[in-house]
């Protein structure tokens, strides 16, 4: 079920009459719950047994690794977990790829092997939820959490709608405890709850979908070799589009959720303000980000062991960043280029020593923004070739190219991105939340108003969100 | 801190933004009307009865969309037929969906538009595609996507605003793509909304037309742009004809009817079929090899009268009326 869907309001609205029923806190859970499988299995109902299987294994694991003190059994239930939900996202995920792979591979020592058409369906959100339960199971084998309570809630933890398909990736230690105490949500939780879905919704659908998605994909589905001006106009509008298709969608989430009573964490703190891109990873998916530091990057030594190894440590954190966003070596490119980037910015570091000033902060500001620009290429084009021709084009290689967009289409890309890098930058220390609360209520109301009434004007055509597609 | 008082306001702002909104688009002569998209068309299609002759089926291009008009329809044979057809598509993969997919051993009423018929059934042919991916998405369709568009016919039958799709709707979408070029690249020729949709998919031309010189012109510069570097290319007989003929071999086995139809056309669009898809070579050699009952409007005084506005399409009385006489001659030679 899409949030911006009709389907889901109506959804939404019995869950909230319901959890403000007078019945007990488990009747409650047991809704949400349901709810959740509900929310899920309108996309394919099938595919829920995956949650189940990937709950149950977590629940039972996390247990004996509570229990157990020997090492090796603990280690073998730690295995267990991994295997599990690493299994699924190997074969649903990555199958297709490794098999391509392993065909190409064939044919370089001279075997002919054709295997058979990989039609598997991608579970929705599966990169997702799996990360979310590994995490429980890790930190129960370091004994950093008490396991949850309740099968119930461990359950709720893997499966809470909000945040269930395209996340934030959220840690047992911020969620279980939430579901041990009954609570509903505070007047003041149920307002801003509502303004952030509402937020939410308007940056999917009429920022990403209305305003940049077409552009994007006209430029990146031309097959064409183009102009200077439509290659950048076509990144420019798939850096706007991703950012707030994702964005968005965390947004929605943590709304939702506060409407409920709950809270989830921020997945994005104005990331196209960062000052280079150890910044970025911190305001970038920063769920995502924080789960690669705690549960690779440290585990593999972090910065703790000399400079050539945390060189080496970034690189394969980042490289598997990518793999993990999709199953293609464009989108293992782009973590290689995340990767160089970070060790870059490193190395720069040691040598150069700056203030960061509002001045020299834009300028720097601006020239992370362009490197993620860059990035973004081999992230949508899909093929290198694809990738390289608009990469050619931005960099003036191809001035006869071919125009694709109109000129009020690449004024409204410029428009909107220069708006939303500026944006980010006024907003980078503060919140929305209390850029909010600084602003008299009938402005609010106003700008509340005409989010509301755009959003019913471009009606959401029911696009997906793209990191569905993770 | 959030006061209800904002909440409040905001939704207040809201219902008046949006009420302006509607009775702009009202004035504008925007009328509440179904989105046409694939879901609606699926919904249609899931209608559609495994084992049971009673029920008719219309597949086609827009030509049949317009032009069989289902209140008629239903009013002269007393039963109300599926509309199928869909603009700008050919009826070759919903042809062979049915064929494939179900047991249905009804009535088909299949409307040849040439230059959507006569085409090699494949995916490189935009006709073509257009009409597999509806029908792949049907089979596709998610349950939330059903219960989405379930819950869609309320506000669209109401508001004028949710009219969306098509160029110069007033959605967000349309009205910016719409936004005045300025020449940096071709643009497309116009071509906007002149039909509105019931949720059963029955489709009348809009009023508008009628008298609107001007709004003829546009959608009949629109035909001539799309037709005039078309090709005649016979080979396509080759490749349509068989996989028609096999199609309806086969549903005529298990006790199914075909009925062909030809609907109206004028002005230079009835030149380019002529030209681009001789008669006797195209439409009279497909009938006489398919052997079903075949109604072609140029061999009936009583049709042949009809002028599509457009050069295309029936206006709605005269799509009434021509669906009322065809039906009566079919009755006459029993085939209804």
């Amino acid at each position: 079920m899409l949030f911006n869907s009709l389907s889901f309001l109506v959804f939404f609205a019995l869950v909230l009459i319901y959890w403000n029923l007078p019945v007990s806190w488990t009747h409650r859970k047991r809704m949400l719950l349901l709810a959740s499988y509900i929310f899920y299995g309108l996309w394919n109902p099938p595919l829920v047994i995956l949650l189940w299987i990937s709950t149950v294994v977590d629940w039972v694991a996390g247990n004996r690794l509570h229990r157990e003190t020997d090492p090796r059994k603990r280690r073998m239930w730690l295995m267990l977990s991994i295997l599990v939900n690493m299994g699924f996202l190997v074969f649903f995920k990555y199958g297709g790829f490794l098999l391509e792979n392993f065909q190409v591979m064939a044919g370089w020592v001279g075997l002919s092997f054709t295997p058979l058409e990989w039609d598997i369906i991608l579970p929705m959100g599966i990169s997702f939820y799996t990360f979310q339960t590994m995490s429980y199971s890790i930190d129960m084998y370091y004994r950093k959490i008490d396991p949850a309570p309740r099968f119930l809630d461990f359950a709720l933890y893997v499966t809470f709608f909000p945040q269930l398909v395209a996340g934030p990736i959220v840690r047992s230690e911020e969620l279980v405890p939430q579901f041990s105490a009954p609570r509903r949500a505070t007047q003041q939780q149920l307002l801003w709850g509502t303004f952030l879905l509402t937020l939410g919704l308007f940056e999917k659908v009429v920022m990403a979908d209305v305003l940049l998605a077409d552009h994007a994909d006209t430029v990146f589905g031309s097959g064409k070799v183009l102009h200077t001006l439509d290659a950048w106009t076509g990144t420019l509008a798939f850096s706007g589009q991703i950012f707030f298709d994702f964005a968005g969608y965390s947004t929605c989430a943590i709304g939702i959720a506060l409407m409920l009573g709950f809270t989830l964490p921020d997945n994005f703190r104005y990331p196209y303000a960062s000052i280079g891109f150890s910044e970025l990873w911190q305001r970038w998916h920063i769920s995502l980000s924080s789960w690669l530091r705690d549960y690779l990057y440290i585990p593999m030594g972090g910065n703790r062991l000399g400079n050539g190894r945390t060189m080496v440590n970034l690189m394969m954190t980042m490289l598997l960043g990518g793999l993990w966003h999709g199953a293609g070596w464009t989108f293992l490119f782009w973590g290689f280029l995340h990767g160089t980037y970070l060790v870059l910015e490193r190395l720069i570091k040691r040598r150069v020593r700056m203030t960061i000033n509002a001045w020299n902060g834009i300028l720097l500001a601006l020239g992370t923004y362009t490197l993620v620009n860059i990035t973004w290429v081999f992230f949508r084009a899909g093929t290198f070739g694809k990738a390289s021709d608009i990469l050619a084009s931005m960099f003036f290689l191809h001035p006869e190219g071919d125009k694709v967009l109109d000129t009020h289409e690449i004024i409204q890309v410029f428009t909107v991105t220069t708006l939303l890098f500026l944006s980010h930058w006024f907003m980078r220390n503060t919140s929305v939340k209390a850029v909010a609360e600084k602003t008299h209520w009938s402005i609010l109301g106003g700008i509340w108003a005409v989010m509301l009434t755009l959003l019913c004007m471009a009606q959401g055509s029911g696009e997906q969100f793209i990191y569905f597609q993770f | 801190m959030i006061h209800w008082r904002t909440l409040i306001l905001a939704l207040f702002l809201t219902l008046i933004l949006l009420s302006v909104w509607e009775v702009t688009c009202r004035n504008n002569g925007f009328l509440p009307t179904m989105d046409d998209d694939k879901y609606l068309w699926a919904a249609q299609r899931d209608r559609v009865r495994d084992h049971d002759s009673s029920q008719v089926v219309i597949i086609g291009a827009s030509r049949a969309h317009f032009d069989f008009q289902l209140d008629d329809w239903e009013d002269v044979t007393g039963i109300r037929p599926l509309q199928l057809a869909a603009d700008g598509k050919s009826p070759g993969p919903v042809l062979q969906d049915i064929v494939n997919n179900t047991a249905f051993n009804g009535t088909i009423v299949m409307n040849i538009t040439p230059s959507l018929f006569f085409i090699p059934p494949a995916d490189s042919i935009g006709g073509w595609k257009r009409a597999a991916d509806w029908v792949d998405s049907y089979h596709k369709r998610t349950l939330a996507q059903r219960l989405n568009h379930w819950l869609s016919y309320g506000p669209q039958s109401v508001f004028a605003f949710l009219t969306s799709g098509e160029e110069g709707d007033p959605d967000l979408k349309s009205m910016i793509s719409t936004l005045p070029s300025k020449g940096r690249v071709k643009q497309g020729v116009p071509f906007p909304r002149f039909s509105q949709v019931s949720a059963d998919r029955n489709t009348w031309m809009m009023p508008r037309m009628e008298t609107d010189t001007a709004f003829q012109r546009t959608i009949q510069n629109a035909w001539y742009t799309f037709g005039k570097n078309q090709k005649r290319e016979d080979k396509v007989i080759e490749q349509s004809f068989p996989f028609y003929l096999d199609l309806i071999r086969r549903l005529e086995a298990r006790g199914g009817r075909m009925i062909l139809t030809f609907n109206p056309s004028s002005g230079w669009y009835t030149e380019f079929e002529a030209k681009n898809y001789p008669r006797e070579l195209y439409y009279d050699a497909f009938v006489q090899q398919c052997g079903c009952p075949a109604y072609h409007f140029q061999d009936y005084p009583s049709l042949a009268r009809f002028v599509p506005p457009e050069w295309s399409h029936l206006s709605n009385p005269d799509a009434r009326e021509y669906t009322r006489r065809i039906l009566a001659i079919m009755q006459q030679d029993g085939v209804l």
